[in-house]
């Protein structure tokens, strides 16, 4: 039978959408706490040095400092999320241009900031290294040489492989190489990065902090700290000015926690835009070596990626350099793949997660590839890519799972027809002219939640009802400006025959809410969602008991709806929440206190198939590219809320066009110092450079995943870059490698053109 | 110590008294001292627009205006939009279209759509986006956001 719903794939104005528009929204940085002081990070000007020696009096005897630390009381790990990264809160080295060395508190960040000049280091200069291959060298400078788990600079070796690549390629027609490379990019929040500390008399730690999770950041400090986590209650504030995979592993909690105690007063930390830019983590920069076999007749016969991941001084990012291997047998059937991955470590800014991480770089590699394999055998890109996807049924190698669903083939239809597909060049570049027009594509498919079958994902969710009939839904994760209070809503008011007004959702309050994992790699909607829906149905479940008492009606013959308890039948005749509740047997015996909580295992990943379409024109003689149209065609599951789902999916476009075009972070190649730390030289899409904008959301309903629906957060952004690439490609048959792709790197490519 | 000075600034209609010293922003005496914390602390250079204020019927980055320089002027931020409990018509488009995601460059985005619309009533999609361009949003995609203050305009679709 198929479920009826209401609420559920309606669209809804946000949750605290309200606040926002009249500016009373609460952000981090809009905190106060009585006595609250700002704290201040000294950062290293040097991208790899030891600190023989450091001499804080003369800064912590200005007017106004209130405390003053280094390494010598901050040395203390700092473990978020995955082993192999670690962090000191202040080492006694410093691994990158920008690294940690001392912080200060004070009346006001001018004075913070001015006794950052009073404090006087001793720095013993070392050979430092930027570039990833040079890296990789025996003879390279050691970012980490106090780990004797990490050979050289390579945190990370990976090798999977599925069937025999040599013998495929030798049944190969033809056979491609290529190389791409990919750039560091900053997630570029508008919100940026704020914590505040604060511990009570009885040694007690408060923090508030612009986050993605909150109880893994207690875990760690209360790893770090040796303290239960009873003592640590950490808050993300109820309005976080986005994420997408940035805000959740700096180790500066642990520096403005232990500058609150030795003040002995709230401090708040709040990073410049210059800081977020180039001290927070990064995308990683790649490089993909890659060789594809195919038969005559497009059939795909043998893959082969060697990958090298730049994760910076330190590593959130390093896993990535193993599990971009997925992305190699989630969307298209080849029986025989090789995935060679290694995570290197350099004197660069950090690396970590960013919205469709581990997915987003090798997408441009492999579709980029895939779509010139195309043209070379004579083939439609599009007809040559669902030959080879993987349809329901099919066994998704990573996992040895089937395909539950897919959206694939209807996205790939519908975008085609969007973009005008036909209007494409048969032969890529062979139009003449100044300015060429093209379209391109590219397919994506990523995991969300979770991919392994030895990795968990679970939700939780607490739900209680007020006498009147209202309720609080209490969840463990935050919402980052995406829309997760709003979906969760709408799943509780659903399954539990709500009103959707009547549901206000706390989140991610480590002594309130209960515990929750982060809000990140798409996966809140199943794994919270999950519980969420089983809260509710409990909920539900003992109010039409109670009412089932009441009105002397069994149970299985009553339903609810808004908020009303009825015969099956007989809407009409209901009693409402608040009538069960206040019904003199329910309130004098107590049984209106409810509290309804439930744990979802997520069974499998459900992965999201999509693709998206590019409409460009190039000018030959300048390199500039202007993308016209961009289509995204996505396989979303079921849309909870589609009005969100389409902010989303046209944010993604924003995002992705400037990977492809505009968005590369810059070190000086001798200092590794930052080059374009600012909004002024870091290019983010304005609203005068988007194009005209498409989304088609396809809803192929999976029977495994919570009311069908998949996680879309990060799908949008991973397709973007070859699209755009593609459709360069097809306007001028230029065979572009390198993100981003400027003026300058599509002249060089054009040229390269020319001497074929 | 730096010696404050005492300023009179015109504030949402009301004069609003403060001390302050002379490298201080607009932005963070509105902030600090005023308690108006609509207005963000986006960059502090000018180029994302999320501390957008009115100054003088001007769409203007209040963190580039120093606060000394705004006396005698007439500043307008967005919490003087909402009237007797009532959204002013560019903040219920901007809910009803979804153009709030994350919401940290949304004050910015109406206070500059409003100075906009307060001096051409009917813009064309082309004028709004040109208007909006000095504010970044990294959530929408811009496109919500221009379809909302398009309605607004009343040459919506």
């Amino acid at each position: 039978m198929v479920e009826e719903l209401t609420i559920v794939g309606r669209s809804v104005a946000m949750k605290g959408s309200g606040e926002k528009v009249t500016g009373t929204a609460e952000y981090t940085v809009d905190m106060k706490l009585p006595g609250m002081l700002y704290a201040k990070i000294l950062r290293s000007p040097h991208a790899h040095a030891n600190i023989r020696g450091i001499d804080t009096s003369r800064a912590e005897a200005l007017p106004g400092v209130r405390a003053v630390i280094t390494h010598e009381e901050a040395k203390i790990l700092y473990k978020v999320t995955h082993g192999s990264a670690r962090e000191y809160g202040i080492d006694d080295r410093v691994r990158y241009h920008g690294d940690k060395v001392a912080a200060v508190a004070a009346v006001s960040e001018e004075v913070a900031e001015e006794a950052l000049g009073f404090i006087d280091v001793d720095y013993e200069v070392l050979p430092a290294v930027f570039d990833m291959e040079e890296a990789m060298r025996a003879d390279a400078p050691v970012v980490h040489p106090e780990r004797d788990d990490v050979d050289g600079n390579i945190l990370e070796h990976s090798v999977q492989e599925w069937g025999d690549v040599e013998k495929g390629f030798k049944e190969a027609d033809h056979v491609f190489e290529n190389r791409f490379t990919t750039q560091r990019v900053c997630h570029s929040a508008l919100e940026p990065h704020a914590m505040v500390a604060s511990w009570d008399g009885d040694g007690n730690l408060t923090m508030w902090s612009s986050e993605q999770t909150a109880f893994m950041i207690r875990d760690s400090l209360a790893e770090a700290f040796q303290m239960p986590r009873s003592k640590i209650r950490f808050i993300v504030p109820p309005h976080v000015g986005g994420g997408f995979g940035g805000k959740y592993e700096s180790a500066e909690k642990i520096v403005v926690a232990l500058l609150a105690r030795k003040a002995g007063r709230p401090v708040m930390l709040r990073l410049s835009r210059e800081e977020v830019f180039h001290t927070t983590r990064t995308r990683s920069p790649c490089i993909f070596e890659t060789k594809t076999g195919v038969k005559e007749d497009g059939t795909l016969v043998a893959r082969e990626v060697r990958a090298i991941v730049d994760v910076g001084a330190y590593a959130w990012g390093a896993i990535m350099a193993s599990r971009a291997a997925s992305y190699m047998t989630l969307l298209y059937r080849c029986p025989n793949i090789r995935y060679v991955g290694y995570g290197v470590y350099t004197n660069t800014p950090p690396s970590g997660a960013m919205r469709g991480f581990t997915s987003t770089p090798i997408h441009y590699a492999m579709e980029s590839e895939l779509e010139e394999i195309a043209y070379a055998i004579g083939m439609d890109p599009t007809e040559f890519r669902l030959k080879n996807a993987l349809n329901v049924g099919d066994i998704i190698p990573i996992n040895s799972k089937p395909v539950t669903s897919s959206g694939l083939r209807e996205a790939v239809i519908k975008g085609r027809e969007a973009i005008g597909w036909e209007r494409r060049q048969r032969v890529p570049g062979s139009e003449g002219g100044v300015k060429r027009r093209g379209i391109g594509m590219a397919c994506y498919s990523h995991y969300a939640p979770m991919l392994k079958s030895t990795e968990r994902s679970v939700g939780n969710a607490v739900l209680k009802i007020n006498v009147d009939g209202s309720f609080h839904l209490l969840l463990g994760v935050p919402d980052i400006g995406q829309g997760l209070r709003t979906i969760m809503a709408q799943i509780a008011a659903e399954a539990l025959g709500g009103r959707l007004d009547e549901i206000s959702v706390t989140l991610a309050d480590t002594s309130v809410t209960p515990w929750g994992t982060t809000t990140a790699a798409s996966r809140s909607t199943q794994e919270t969602g999950g519980a969420v829906k089983m809260a509710a149905g409990r909920m539900k479940g003992r109010l039409l008991e109670l009412a089932s008492d009441i009105m002397g009606i069994p149970v299985e013959r009553l339903d609810a709806k808004d908020g009303v308890v009825f015969a099956k039948g007989v809407p009409e005749q209901g009693l409402t929440f608040k009538d069960i509740l206040n019904h003199p047997d329910v309130f004098q015996s107590g049984e209106n206190v409810i509290v309804t909580k439930a744990t979802y295992n997520v069974p499998t990943f459900i992965p999201p198939y999509g693709t998206a379409f590019a409409d460009v024109e190039v000018d030959t003689e300048t390199g500039q590219v202007r993308v016209l149209k961009m289509v995204a065609a996505s396989d979303v599951g079921r849309a909870i809320n589609p009005q969100s789902v389409e902010g989303q999916l046209e944010g993604g476009m924003q995002m992705g066009i400037g990977y492809a075009l505009t968005e590369v972070l810059r070190l000086h190649p001798e200092t590794g110092a930052p080059l374009n730390n600012s909004f002024m030289d870091y290019k983010v899409l304005r609203a005068g450079d988007m194009p005209e904008m498409e989304v088609i959301i396809v809803e192929p309903v999976d029977p495994n995943s919570v009311y069908g629906t998949k996680g879309i957060g990060e799908m949008s952004v991973i397709p973007m870059a070859p699209a755009v690439r593609n459709a360069i490609y097809n306007a001028t048959g230029a065979r572009v490698h390198d993100l981003p792709i400027t003026p300058e790197v599509l002249l060089k490519a054009l040229r390269e053109k020319e001497k074929c | 110590m730096v010696e404050k000075m005492r300023i009179v600034l015109r504030v949402n209609g009301e004069p609003r008294e403060v001390y302050v010293e002379p490298g201080w922003t607009l932005l963070r005496v509105l902030r600090e001292d005023l308690g108006l914390t609509g207005a963000k602390h986006g960059c502090g250079n000018g180029e994302c627009g999320a501390c957008t204020v009115i100054m003088d019927g001007k769409a203007v980055p209040s963190c580039l205006v120093l606060a000394a320089s705004a006396q005698g002027k007439e500043i307008e931020t967005i919490e003087s939009l909402q009237t007797g409990g009532e959204h002013h018509p560019l903040q219920r488009a901007f809910i009803e279209h979804g153009a709030v995601q994350c919401g940290f460059c949304t004050p910015g985005m109406i206070m500059s759509a409003k100075a906009l619309l307060d001096g051409n009533p009917d813009p064309s999609e082309e004028e709004v986006r040109e208007a909006l361009q000095g504010n970044l949003c990294r959530c929408t995609g811009y496109k919500k956001i221009v379809e909302a203050v398009m309605s607004v305009s009343g040459r919506e679709g």
